[in-house]
């Protein structure tokens, strides 16, 4: 094809696959802004979000730019349609490239079942799973009621609400990386890494090289470079950086709160590059123990602006926020944890060690199984390696199998609750 | 090496998760395929879930059902004073829509229903049909056993339904089926930490504001069972809501039309021979006494056991003769009582 032709084919594609994305996820938030802006009166269609679209329409988008650059062979309909809606990545990424992808589809050599990959990918699934439904639901059902009822908490319990959520989506996002990935190579397809623990990164740069990496590497390639990236001096780059966060937070949500949300990404990315070079002048040097901090200060951040994240509305967030500086109002003796916080990880299971250890009898045993969680999830986060990296000199041995048919079942034993109501108007 | 251990992960799956279901179907804590076994103990207290297995498989010849306001009828005492083998399928927050689900299921059951004994919250009446107090889980009120694995591999129904009980050898007594005063506290001061005083007042709804949903309530959900059992006794009764109720009712212009309400429905029921009334609602000395309740409508066990002797003996009930009167009475009662001088 032409070049002109190609660049309007291109410019078409991308323009069609984004005016898709925009009709379903951001012509409600577009309305409520004009309805607020100019008083008037639209009526929000109220449109419903098809499954994986931001992620589906980001795959399409790079394949288009890809072919038009030349890098893509012709395809056949069959290979680019599985390459799209390939299952184990469908819903929520990892945003895969046509290189990783499209190869594997063709090669031969994979088309036969292999005990060794399937196993090696029920393991990736059965802990991505144990992550998502043992840890993140329990964490989901503190942050879920502390952000439902966020006026009614003090500064200790916003603090542990908001460090609730920050557990939640982590393990929520890596337990289904692990289980996209884990599908795949059930079925001999290698699925891009999407994280690697990216709670122990030193800077929110690093973060982002860990966290959502496929859409790093999408904004990158089709956003930042194109916008001239570090090339075109410093305050270009940083302007570019802000461009890419903004629409990193308004891709994750239609809302001012992920606007913000990415606003703040972008702020924090923009101060580390400066500090970046200012370290190189100034020729510091940091020990274990700055790494420390830093990983700590880069927790810290990423996690109050989660906040805006999952808050309903951008004065929910600050409200949170604001929030914070009156944990210690009452000194020591006012600390105390809300019932239903610690009611949220008072699983059934618990029951019965509490009772025969005699546990329920010791001071402050309401608080014991919020504890094991977070001992758990900092365990997890921060000091063990990722499944990526372990995975690399795994051998199954039968302890190993027996622990994951144990994991297993008990996931599936969970994803069912009981309906229990407490209704006291009638 | 690695395919022994795909079939070993297989096998111990299938395994773990066949004994869990057989677990749960062999002790039927929420009485899907069976009564209750001799020899175990039962926990008897989540409506939404246990209601159709009791409604398909409990032996009873009445049923109570209705609202939280019937939660705690002593079955023992119906049995005693009435002569009937009660089964409790109240639901918190019944609508009309939720009574009409259970009665439908009951109607299913190889049980001769003599009396249905159901309040009547015209709160929930005058609401837009065909809304529910709770979605509940499909697979529990329908008829095939093949979508029933959310029940069977569940962790919460194996441990706190199935094993707790016998490990604390404790079940529920089956006549305090869903009581809740065991748990509840009353008093005055604890109606005060939920109770807020309004401080806005609306305007007056005119009187028959609520009539039309009333009436597609009544036609749609509640009629056609009293019509398709001319021989059930049906007893229907207005609880005793404390005096914050009808000062809620005044503010935000309810009152009005909620006893007009009230007569729509009355007088709806009177017409039926299969059906008695009871008004509680009168029952002033009661009702302005906060320490019978445990927030502004739920009232001590106590009322209840005293509403069952009125079932038997006939006081309180509505007839032909008097309902004008009683009604005119309560609407005079709410015209000049000074509300505020019972705010706790």
């Amino acid at each position: 094809m032409k070049t002109p032709h190609k660049k309007a084919v291109l410019t078409g594609g991308v323009l069609g696959n984004l005016c898709v994305l925009f009709y379903f996820k951001y012509f409600d938030f577009l309305l409520e802004n004009i309805n607020k802006l100019f008083h008037t009166g639209f009526t929000l269609p109220g449109v419903l979000l098809p499954l994986g679209i931001s992620f589906f329409t980001f795959q399409q988008i790079a394949f288009l730019a890809d072919t038009a650059h030349g890098a893509v062979s012709r395809q056949t309909v069959t290979d680019y349609a599985l390459f799209v809606t390939f299952f184990p990545q469908l819903i929520a990424g990892p945003i895969v490239s046509h290189e990783e992808m499209l190869p594997q589809f063709q090669d031969i050599t994979r088309k036969h079942f292999d005990y060794e990959d399937f196993y090696m990918g029920l393991r990736l699934f059965v802990l991505g799973l144990g992550k998502k439904v043992l840890l993140a639901d329990t964490f989901g059902i503190a942050a879920g009621w502390g952000f439902q009822n966020y006026m009614s908490l003090d500064g200790l319990n916003t603090f542990l609400v908001i460090i609730f959520y920050s557990f939640q989506i982590y393990l929520d996002f890596s337990g289904y990386c692990d289980m996209a990935r884990g599908l795949g190579l059930m079925f001999r397809i290698k699925i891009a890494v999407n994280f690697l623990s990216p709670y122990q990164a030193a800077n929110i740069t690093e973060f982002w090289d860990k966290w959502h990496i496929t859409l790093t590497r999408f904004f990158t390639r089709y956003l930042y470079i194109p916008l001239g990236g570090n090339r075109k001096g410093k305050l270009r780059t940083y302007f570019n950086i802000m461009i890419v966060f903004l629409c990193s937070g308004i891709w994750h949500g239609a809302g001012w709160t992920f606007l913000i949300w990415g606003f703040l990404h972008g702020v924090l990315s923009v101060l580390t590059h400066v500090w970046h070079d200012v370290k190189i002048r100034l020729q510091i040097h940091g020990g274990h123990f700055l790494h420390g901090i830093s990983v700590l200060f880069t927790f810290l951040f990423v996690t109050l602006a989660w906040t805006f994240f999952r808050a309903d509305t951008v004065n929910q967030a600050l409200y949170m926020l604001k929030n914070l500086t009156g944990i210690f109002a009452n000194g020591l003796q006012g600390l105390n944890v809300h019932k239903k916080i610690t009611e949220a990880f008072q699983l059934p299971e618990f029951f019965y060690p509490m009772k025969f250890f005699r546990l329920d009898t010791l001071p402050l045993h309401s608080c014991y199984c919020m504890f094991l969680f977070i001992l758990a999830a900092v365990l997890l986060i921060f000091f063990c390696k990722n499944l990526y990296e372990s995975e690399k000199n795994y051998r199954p041995r039968i302890p190993g199998t027996i622990a994951l048919s144990v994991i297993f079942v008990w996931c599936v034993l969970s994803f069912s609750g009981i309906s229990a109501f407490l209704y006291f108007n009638f | 090496m690695t395919k022994k251990h795909c079939i070993l992960f297989a096998i111990l799956s299938a395994l773990a998760l066949f004994a869990a279901a057989a677990t749960v179907v062999m002790a039927d804590p929420f009485f899907q395929y069976h009564k209750p076994l001799d020899g175990l103990y039962y926990l008897i207290d989540n409506k939404i879930s246990q209601n159709p297995g009791i409604a398909a498989h409990f032996t009873y010849d009445s049923i109570i059902t209705g609202s939280s306001m019937t939660v705690n009828f002593d079955t023992a005492l119906f049995a005693e004073k009435l002569g009937l083998n009660a089964a409790k399928l109240s639901y918190d927050g019944a609508y009309p829509k939720d009574i009409d689900t259970i009665l439908t299921l009951a109607e299913k059951s190889p049980n001769e229903i003599h009396t249905v004994i159901l309040n009547i919250d015209i709160y929930n009446y005058k609401a837009n049909p065909g809304i529910t107090a709770y979605e509940v889980p499909a697979y529990l009120y329908n008829d095939t056993p093949l979508d029933d694995f959310p029940y069977l591999l569940n962790k919460e129904v194996i441990l706190d339904y199935i094993l707790r009980p016998q490990i604390e050898r404790e079940g529920t007594p089956p006549n305090e089926a869903y009581c809740s005063w065991r748990y509840m506290y009353y008093g005055a001061e604890v109606v005060a930490e939920t109770y807020h005083a309004p401080s806005v007042f609306s305007e007056e709804l005119p009187a028959d504001a609520f009539a039309e949903n009333v009436t597609a309530n009544l036609e749609t959900y509640i009629l056609p069972h009293i019509e398709k059992m001319p021989d059930t006794r049906f007893v229907i009764f207005f609880p005793p809501y404390s005096v914050l109720y009808w000062y809620d009712r005044c503010a935000d212009g309810s009152l009005a039309a909620e006893l007009a309400a009230e007569k729509q429905v009355i007088e709806t029921l009177l017409a039926y021979p299969n059906v008695e009334i009871y008004y509680f609602q009168n029952r002033f000395d009661y009702i302005t006494d906060l320490n019978n309740y445990s927030d502004y409508t739920h009232y001590r066990h106590e009322m209840n056991d005293y509403m069952t002797d009125c079932f038997a003996d006939g006081t309180g009930r509505l007839t032909e003769e008097n309902y004008l009167a009683v009604l005119e009475e309560m609407y005079a009662w709410t015209q000049n009582c000074t509300f505020t001088t019972y705010i706790p």
